[in-house]
């Protein structure tokens, strides 16, 4: 009885807005066209509470654009799907971090002068690098220590000094940039080595 | 503005009108653009109370807005096909009058036919076999 109380209300309130729908067309060759989606409108406005009403068990395509997707279940699939993108992003991300730091010291050591390199490279969300760090050790020591004498052709690594290093940062700054394609300011280099 | 300012604002845009046609027809086609734009721009806020209503109407009956909404939108556009049409008539160009006419109808159909595909395959599913 409810139902059908409800129903006879709502067919009232769509006979008004027809009504005013009606009323509101514009006049000249497009009013038929207005009126025949207008009339459009009122079968579908009476069809969909009677179908629901007949057919409770049954889903018609009227049903779909009533169709509201719950905020909670939205919310829980979007999460999911960030979940997903995770897992496949975040080792992909670390394959190539990986990779690249390994070709980076690879290039890096052929740098006469460089004795060993470990390189950090940092990326950004959409992959792209944002900071690749190198750590450089030159082989020279660290503090001086007292020698007994100099030997012209040691096989020991000789001090590089401050210029040295400073030609060896450029050499290694240009080297990764032109190869890869990045900004030199993107390419941090560190004599920690000494 | 009310309705008599409206009324006299076309009567002096008519008077106008009516002295333009004769030295300069151009200057009359854009007075004529000019008047249905200040026109239309006018009831702008007029239109925006009876679309709430309508909004508030819907909602009571329990329609879904997606239709209402459809059915706003084609009124709007024939009633800009309407304005169009009629002052490319008043320019004297029907040809193009007629193209903007057909525009609308196509434009109203596209916008019809989601209603009319979700009625008739309601419909169908209801035929027996």
């Amino acid at each position: 009885m409810t139902t059908l109380y409800e129903i006879v209300r709502n067919l009232l309130v769509i006979i008004i807005i027809a009504s005013f729908l009606e009323l509101i067309m514009p006049d000249g060759r497009l009013r038929p066209f207005v009126r025949f989606a207008v009339g459009l409108f009122i079968l579908i406005a009476i069809l969909s509470p009677s179908l629901d009403l007949l057919f409770a068990d049954r889903s018609f395509a009227l049903g779909f654009w009533d169709y509201q997707l719950d905020a909670g279940i939205e919310r829980s699939v979007h999460d999911k799907g960030e979940e997903i993108n995770n897992m496949i992003y975040q080792p992909q991300q670390d394959v190539i971090q990986s990779k690249l730091q390994g070709q980076i010291n690879a290039l890096s050591i052929l740098v006469p002068g460089v004795n060993d390199v470990q390189s950090k490279v940092q990326t950004n969300p959409d992959g792209s690098v944002k900071k690749i760090t190198l750590q450089i050790d030159t082989g020279s020591p660290s503090r001086i220590e007292e020698v007994a004498g100099v030997n012209v052709f040691s096989d020991q690594p000789q001090q590089i000094d401050a210029d040295g290093k400073d030609a060896i940062a450029d050499k290694i700054v240009q080297m990764i940039s032109n190869l890869y394609e990045i900004p030199q300011e993107k390419v941090e280099i560190d004599f920690g080595g000494g | 503005m009310d309705i008599t300012q409206i009324v006299g604002l076309a009567l002096m845009v008519t008077v106008f009108l009516l002295i333009l046609r004769q030295e300069k027809p151009v200057m009359a086609v854009l007075l004529s653009i000019v008047f249905s734009i200040f026109i239309f721009i006018m009831m702008m806020d007029k239109m925006g109370a009876i679309i709430n209503i309508m909004k508030e109407l819907t909602r009571r009956a329990g329609i879904n807005y997606f239709f209402m909404t459809t059915i706003l939108k084609i009124l709007g556009v024939a009633y800009l096909g309407e304005f169009a049409a009629v002052i490319c008539q008043d320019a004297g160009e029907q040809a193009v009058a007629k193209k903007v006419e057909f525009a609308s109808k196509i434009m109203i159909a596209v916008m019809a036919l989601p209603i009319m595909v979700a009625i008739l395959e309601s419909l169908l599913e209801l035929m027996p076999g």
